[in-house]
C-alpha cells in the first residue's frame, strides 16, 4: 500500500483528535480581562501555540485570557468592541506610536531579551552585490507597511543610498530572510539584528558571505499598554506578567514572542515612546 | 445634453478599456482546488500580486488538456501559474510559447523548464534544514542520513559539504536494498548522535520501512529529524517543513519578474524561501537533547 494516504489519514485523525482540546478550552466561563495581542513587526504564524501557552500560563494566576490577532483588521475590531471585562493591550513599539494618535494609552511594561529592552533591524545584501537599486526583493518577517516606514528611516540615516521602489517577500522568520539571501531567493533581508548576529555564530561561512547596508535606530521592545481613561480598573492585570519568566509556562510563552521577560519602562523610554 | 452623456459615457469606457489591457491577463491552472495546500498557495499568490486573475480547476481530472486548451485559447493569457504536478505537465507540454510561473510540483526535474519559464521547487533545501537544527540543537554534531545512491546520491554529496559550513558532520549510508535497512539503520544509529530524514522512495518505500526506522531509532534514544509534517506522528523530535503560504508569494513574485523580462536572469527554479517548524517536547525530554531557549519563537508547533 502507497505510504502517502496511510500517513495522510494518520494525519486527518490526528487533526480530529487535536481539535477536541480546543473545543474544551472555548467552553470555559468568560474571562474576567483580556490580553489583546498584536505585532506586525513580527511574522507570527505561531498563533495556536502561542495562545495556548500563553492561556496556560495564565490559567495559573487568574482568569485573564491572551487573545492575539493575526491581522491589524481584527485587532482594530476588538479594540473597537466594548471589552467584556478588563483589558490591556501587548503590541509592538511601533504600533502603540501609531495607535496613540488615536487612542490615550499608558505602557505598563515593556519586553526585555537578554538585558535589553530595544533591538535594531538590519538590511543585509550578498558581499559580491553592489549596492542594490530599485525593484529589488527584500525579504522580511515584518509587514509591507512596517518594513516600508523602516527602510525609509533607514535611508534617511545611511550613507549609502537605498532602493525607494522594492518589493517584499514575506517570510515567517529573521533566519528565513537571512537565508533567502544567502541561496539567492531574494536579493536583501530586513531582519533583528539579534538574528544577524544569531547567523555568525552558528554558520561563520554562510556569514561572512553577507554584508550589513544598513542598520535602523533602536526599536524598543513590545510595550504592554493600558487604556488610559481604565487604568485604574485594568492595569492590574499587568501584575502576574511582572514575574511571567520565573514560571516554566511563563517562560516557554515569553520565548514564542522573542522575550525573556518584561519589566517597568524607564521615564526616558516611556517619553520616547509617547513623543 | 443627452449627446454630452454619451460622449461622456463612451470616454470613461475606453479609459477602462484601457486601464484593463493595461493589466496583464493571469491565467492560474490549479490541479485540484479541494486539495487545502494549492488553494493556500493560490490565495497567497493572488494577495502578494494585487490584481485579478482567472482560476481554471482540474479537479484532479487525467483527461483535462482539451479543457485547459480552450480556456487559453478563450483567455489568451500573458502568463500561466501552474498549481501542482497534473497542472505543470499540461501546460509544459501544450503552451511553452506562454511565459510560466509553477510550484507545488513534485520533483520539478522530471519535467523541462521551458525558455520562458521560472518556478518554485517542493522541497526545503538542505540549507534551511540544517540551520533550524543548529538554531534549536546546539550540542548535535554527528546528523546520520540513509539514501538511495541512484535518487540523491548528488544530493546527498552536496548537504553533505553543506552541513560542514553549519558545523553537522553528515553520516551517510547508500541503501540499495530495502531489506538491508534495519541492518544499515543500526549501523547508522551507533554512530550518530540523529537520524536526519529526506525524501527518498527506496529509503521510505513503505509503511513498514517508515516505522522500522522510528522504531529503531527510539531503541537507541535517537532523536529523529524529518522534512514533512506526516512524520511527526511517528514522533520525529524535530519537523524542518516548507511554509506554505510563502511559496505563493514567492511564485507572485517571480511572476512579475517573468512579466517584466521574459528571460530574466538568475535561477531559473527557486527553492522555497520559508521555514514550518513543529518540535516535539515529549521526545526532546526523553532523548535527553538540549534545546536553545533563545531559538524557540523559530517554532511553529509544539507538541507536548
Amino acid at each position: 500500500m502507497p505510504l502517502l494516504p496511510i500517513v495522510t489519514l494518520w494525519s486527518c485523525l490526528l487533526a480530529a483528535m487535536l481539535a477536541l482540546p480546543v473545543a474544551d478550552a472555548r467552553a470555559e466561563p468568560a474571562p474576567a480581562g483580556r490580553i489583546l495581542y498584536f505585532n506586525p513587526e513580527i511574522s507570527i504564524d505561531n498563533f495556536l501555540v502561542l495562545e495556548e501557552k500563553f492561556n496556560a500560563f495564565l490559567a495559573e494566576k487568574g482568569k485573564t485570557r491572551f487573545t492575539p490577532a493575526s491581522t491589524i483588521a481584527t485587532f482594530e475590531k476588538e479594540l473597537s468592541g466594548k471589552p467584556d471585562g478588563a483589558q490591556l493591550l501587548l503590541i509592538s513599539s511601533w504600533y502603540y506610536k501609531s495607535l496613540r494618535d488615536t487612542t490615550r494609552l499608558r505602557p505598563l511594561l515593556i519586553g526585555t531579551r537578554n538585558g535589553m529592552t530595544s533591538q535594531k533591524k538590519v538590511l543585509v545584501v550578498r558581499k559580491e552585490e553592489k549596492d542594490p537599486g530599485d525593484g529589488i526583493n527584500i525579504a522580511s518577517a515584518t509587514s509591507q507597511e512596517f518594513a516600508s516606514q523602516l527602510l525609509d528611516e533607514m535611508a534617511a540615516r545611511s550613507k549609502t543610498p537605498l532602493p525607494k521602489r522594492f518589493g517584499i517577500l514575506r517570510v515567517p522568520k529573521d533566519l528565513d530572510a537571512l537565508m533567502s539571501v544567502a541561496f539567492g531567493m531574494a536579493d536583501a533581508a530586513l531582519a533583528a539584528e539579534h538574528g544577524w548576529r544569531h547567523l555568525r555564530q552558528i554558520n561563520p561561512t554562510q556569514f561572512e558571505r553577507l554584508r550589513m547596508l544598513a542598520e535602523s535606530r533602536e526599536i524598543p521592545l513590545p510595550i504592554l499598554a493600558v487604556n488610559e481613561a481604565r487604568a485604574d480598573r485594568d492595569a492590574a492585570l499587568a501584575d502576574p506578567l511582572r514575574a511571567m519568566n520565573q514560571s516554566e509556562k511563563g517562560e516557554t510563552a515569553l520565548r514564542l514572542l522573542g522575550l525573556d521577560g518584561f519589566r517597568p519602562p524607564t521615564p526616558a523610554e516611556e517619553q520616547f515612546l509617547n513623543q | 445634453m443627452e449627446y454630452m452623456r454619451r460622449l461622456i459615457l463612451l470616454l470613461c469606457m475606453l479609459w477602462a478599456g484601457g486601464a484593463i489591457a493595461a493589466e496583464p491577463k493571469i491565467l492560474i491552472i490549479n490541479s485540484n482546488g479541494a486539495i487545502a495546500r494549492y488553494e493556500e498557495i493560490r490565495k497567497e499568490f493572488l494577495a502578494q500580486l494585487g490584481q485579478p486573475a482567472h482560476t481554471v480547476d482540474l479537479q484532479g481530472k487525467e483527461d483535462a488538456t482539451a479543457s485547459v486548451a480552450a480556456e487559453v485559447a478563450r483567455y489568451a493569457p500573458d502568463i500561466i501559474f501552474n498549481i501542482g504536478s497534473q497542472a505543470h505537465q499540461v501546460a509544459n507540454e501544450k503552451f511553452k510559447e506562454i511565459r510560466q510561473v509553477f510550484a507545488a510540483v513534485i520533483n520539478w526535474r522530471r519535467f523541462p523548464v521551458g525558455e520562458y519559464a521560472l518556478g518554485v521547487s517542493n522541497e526545503p533545501m538542505s540549507g534551511m534544514q540544517f540551520s533550524l537544527m543548529r538554531s534549536l540543537f546546539p550540542n548535535l554534531k554527528r546528523i546520520g542520513v540513509l539514501f538511495s545512491p541512484e535518487v540523491n546520491r548528488e544530493w546527498v554529496e552536496t548537504a553533505a559539504e553543506e552541513a560542514k559550513s553549519w558545523q553537522f558532520d553528515l553520516v551517510t549510508r547508500p541503501i540499495t536494498d530495502p531489506s538491508r535497512l534495519r541492518d544499515q539503520l543500526i549501523n547508522l544509529l551507533e554512530e550518530s548522535d540523529a537520524l536526519w530524514l529526506i525524501s527518498d522512495p527506496v529509503v521510505l518505500s513503505s509503511k513498514e520501512a517508515v516505522l522500522a526506522i522510528f522504531a529503531g531509532a527510539d531503541k537507541l534514544r535517537k532523536p529523529v529529524v524529518a522534512y514533512n509534517e506526516l512524520f511527526a506522528q511517528y514522533g520525529a523530535a524535530l519537523v524542518v517543513s516548507v511554509d506554505t503560504p510563502t511559496i505563493g508569494r514567492q511564485a507572485a513574485m517571480l511572476a512579475k519578474k517573468i512579466l517584466n523580462s521574459p528571460k530574466p536572469a538568475g535561477e531559473k527554479v527557486v527553492s522555497p524561501a520559508g521555514s514550518y517548524v513543529i518540535l516535539n517536547r515529549k521526545q526532546v525530554s526523553r532523548y535527553d537533547l538540549k534545546i536553545n531557549n533563545d531559538a524557540i519563537d523559530m517554532i511553529n508547533r509544539i507538541i507536548e
